[in-house]
């Protein structure tokens, strides 16, 4: 039993500890810089960008191993090695023995056999480079890949995210691919992709796959509901505007959800990001920006609005919060507002039947052609609904080299042989997800028909998120906007606060 | 004695209010209890429910597991084809019984070294004096108010440097150390007159002897209550074995369950469920083996 002195000592004790706690600083959003790393320079949008190679090794006695004697070069003037290591142009592999350490996300266990298998031979052809691999949970790969930067201990190579290849560069945590990688190989990324994971020309990010959204549809469903489907078409002028898939959506919720609870909903839940409402900016976004027009006058409200930020990439206001950002919100606020999608993130409803339409990449088409996965319904695709334009966000995930690797040539050398045609080939039939190189389309089964065909057709108006060094936080900001519209925010408002909020986020990275 | 039959009150009728001085019989008893008894059986649906939906889930197959969720109909619970296909897949392709394994390991080494620690760190605070004792305990306590997120790079640091990364020692040698372990067994140790001390110190003993003999036989509950929720935080803690586990064959279970909900494209929800059932099964097993020395541990240490 506590005595009154005892018990007011303790709680002025306790106070003191909250108050001296409070005074902790909360961690920063912002992504973190490598310990003592030196920013590179080439990173700021600026002409007299250094390259990022100038990050010196976190040791000041690592010398890079591929120091060691290169093969000598063959005819072409290309160092022999030892596998087809793909784009690959650097110095041959050391032969000392050395780790390499890759952190990527976890795949279903037939892609990670494949990932095995091509490992496996890497191991003999270059067995004193041992790979060591760390799976992750995909949602955790920023959040680690942040960690591992800010304690100075990252991994070789890490499985970054196009959308943010900008925001690496201006942290100095990448190393500039185009020295390793031979001008064919580069030239084979689909342009859009390429852009978007460059600065000042210099490819640093190595595209995985690539994603695109498309709009899939229970014809079943549509059927009972007596309204027409959308043309199941590659030829993307043929698909329907936003006023025609909000008119159908309008038709088929008053059949199939009259009530507005269920259980069949008019637009699946989004899978992306946290799913549901506001679940990423990356699908989201397209609301928006495809109202915009690139092809307009700079200073237009059109432009501003596709472009979605300044070309400095510092500032949102009049970006984010144009007239017709307003727009496309309060269509995408419409579908939580009469339903036709449901407000918490629902998991599988398009597959198990009880959602009439439903945005992905082709991965799903993919998924519904193994007869394992096949749904027990009639379905079709569509291009993604136009506004002024047909957008897609055209992203991936990449893996990057670390700026402060020792084994900078050797990092290199395994991603070109992880990225040779041969392992493209065996990722992308395990995985179904579409080869961001536009040499293996050819190659790949059934793209040049249709669904596969649209995806292609899609990547073509694949434009790149907005680009900012300070897109980490732009994403973060969106997302929660977005969800704050979805669940009944005033539209305008909202967007002016998000384009405020952004702006003051966009600070740090002025010179 | 034959009892007086006069004064004998008289046999109360079975379920109306007795009369002053009447003892209540069991029926009377236990109708008295009917709200306690629905109320208690309310809030025991709302917590189990999740829990039978989770374990029954993880019998069906993984297209089924949606399927059935709404309208909600007896087959949102109840698997129209129970198979045992997901515990196969992942005690076989997914190995979980080695994330099992890591997850003891890591939780045993935590409890192990919070109850080292927090016993003799309380045993101190509550049972010597020394200048600055409570300031002491005062920045002890102190950290348990500093978020996790602000430590994680500088704590990750430490292990990088003391060589422990991606090893078994990484998992709980942070988390060995307890505030709350620490304040949870000294308002345990105060509870103790301070007379046996110092009857024992009177008969000869050490203060090790006074520890060991006095303190921590009349504390058991408070330490069963200490290591109960020490299992409890270690087993699941995803964070810091996130971040600090490289090694794929060295990961916990909760990260591995994490993998099962984010591989895109490829539902496993079957896997997750499974998963999930599997992982809270060990808890569910240790928290009924020690509930009543929970409970105690709760209401003797004042942390109630």
């Amino acid at each position: 039993m506590l005595t009154r002195r005892q018990f007011v000592s303790q709680a002025l004790l306790l106070a003191g500890a909250l108050g001296a706690a409070a005074c902790t600083p909360a961690a920063s959003p912002a992504p973190a810089k490598p310990a003592d790393a030196k920013p590179a320079a080439d990173a700021k949008p600026a002409a007299d960008a250094k390259p990022a190679t100038d990050a010196k090794p976190a040791a000041a006695d690592a010398k890079p191993a591929s120091a060691a004697p290169a093969a000598a070069p063959n005819a072409a003037g290309k160092p022999q090695y030892k596998l087809d290591l793909g784009g690959y142009k650097g110095p041959a592999p050391t032969g000392q023995n050395i780790k390499l350490r890759f952190m990527r996300q976890s795949f279903n266990p037939v892609t990670e056999a494949a990932i095995k298998a091509w490992n496996a031979e890497w191991a003999a052809a270059y067995p004193n480079i041992a790979i060591e691999e760390e799976p992750v949970p995909y949602g955790d790969l920023n959040q680690k890949l942040q960690t591992y930067v800010a304690a100075g201990d990252a991994p070789d190579a890490m499985m970054g995210k196009g959308d943010f290849i900008q925001a690496y560069v201006f942290n100095g945590i990448v190393l500039n691919l185009s020295e390793f990688l031979t001008d064919e190989y580069i030239n084979d990324i689909p342009p859009a992709m390429r852009d978007q994971q460059s600065v000042n020309g210099k490819l640093y990010g190595m595209p995985w796959e690539q994603g695109q959204v498309m709009l899939y549809f229970n014809k079943d469903l549509f059927e009972k509901a007596g309204v027409a489907t959308p043309p199941e078409t590659d030829d993307l002028t043929r698909g329907w505007t936003w006023d025609q898939i909000a008119d159908a959506w309008t038709k088929l919720n008053a059949s199939i959800n009259p009530g507005g609870d269920g259980p069949t909903y008019t637009l699946a839940s989004s899978a992306y990001g946290n799913g549901g409402p506001g679940s990423s900016y990356w699908y989201e976004g397209i609301y928006t920006r495809s109202l915009g027009d690139p092809n307009a006058p700079k200073d237009s409200s059109a432009y501003k609005t596709f472009a979605g930020v300044s070309s400095d990439g510092l500032t949102a206001t009049g970006y984010v919060n144009t007239p017709e950002a307003v727009k496309g919100m309060l269509l995408y606020q419409r579908i939580f507002k009469e339903k036709f999608s449901p407000s918490v993130a629902t998991p599988n409803q398009f597959e198990d039947g009880k959602a009439a339409t439903r945005f992905s990449s082709i991965n799903l088409a993919n998924r519904f052609a193994n007869p394992d996965s096949a749904p027990k319904f009639k379905w079709g695709a569509t291009p993604v609904p136009r506004g002024n334009v047909v957008f897609n966000h055209i992203s991936g995930d990449s893996p990057i080299i670390y700026a402060r690797t020792k084994y900078p040539a050797e990092t290199a050398a395994y991603l070109g042989f992880i990225h040779n045609d041969k392992n493209r080939m065996a990722f992308h039939t395990n995985w179904g997800s579409m080869p961001a190189r536009t040499s293996l389309f050819d190659k790949m089964a059934g793209y040049k028909e249709f669904p596969r065909s649209l995806a292609v057709a899609l990547t073509k108006v694949g434009y790149a998120p907005p680009v900012t060094p300070g897109y980490l936080e732009y994403f973060s900001v969106m997302n929660t906007a977005i969800k704050d519209i979805a669940l009944g925010a005033a539209v305008e408002a909202r967007l002016n606060k998000a384009a405020k909020e952004i702006d003051d986020l966009l600070v740090q990275y002025k010179k | 004695m034959m009892q007086n039959s006069s004064l004998a009150p008289p046999p109360a009728t079975a379920g109306a209010a007795p009369l002053p001085g009447q003892r209540p019989t069991w029926l009377d008893r236990s109708l008295a209890d009917v709200p306690s008894y629905v109320a208690m059986v309310a809030v025991a649906f709302i917590f189990l429910t999740p829990f039978i939906w989770m374990f029954l889930t993880s019998f069906k197959p993984t297209v089924d597991v949606f399927r059935y969720t709404t309208p909600l109909s007896v087959w949102t619970f109840i698997p129209p084809a129970p198979t045992l296909e997901n515990y196969v897949s992942i005690f076989t392709t997914w190995s979980f019984h080695r994330d099992l394994l890591n997850t003891l390991i890591a939780a045993g080494g935590q409890v192990t070294g919070a109850l080292l620690t927090s016993t003799l760190a309380a045993f101190v605070f509550s049972r010597m004096r020394f200048p600055g004792r409570d300031v002491l305990f005062a920045f002890t306590m102190l950290t348990a108010f500093v978020p996790f997120d602000v430590v994680v790079v500088p704590l990750y640091i430490v292990m990088r440097s003391l060589g422990l990364v991606s090893s078994y020692w990484a998992l709980f040698l942070p988390f060995s150390f307890s505030p709350f372990g620490i304040f949870l067994m000294r308002q345990s140790f105060l509870e103790i007159p301070r007379e046996l001390d110092e009857a024992a110190t009177i008969e000869g003993a050490s203060l090790v002897q006074v520890f060991w003999h006095i303190i921590l036989p009349n504390t058991r509950p408070a330490l069963v209550t200490l290591a109960l929720i020490q299992f409890m935080w270690s087993w699941n803690s995803y964070l810091w074995p996130l971040v600090i586990m490289q090694d794929p064959n060295k990961q916990v279970v909760q990260v591995t369950i994490a993998k099962f909900r984010t591989i895109a494209n490829f539902p496993l929800f079957g896997e997750l469920f499974a998963a999930a059932t599997a992982a809270t099964i060990p808890l569910l097993i240790l928290f009924f083996l020690l509930q009543r020395y929970y409970v105690r541990g709760m209401l003797v240490s004042g942390m109630k």
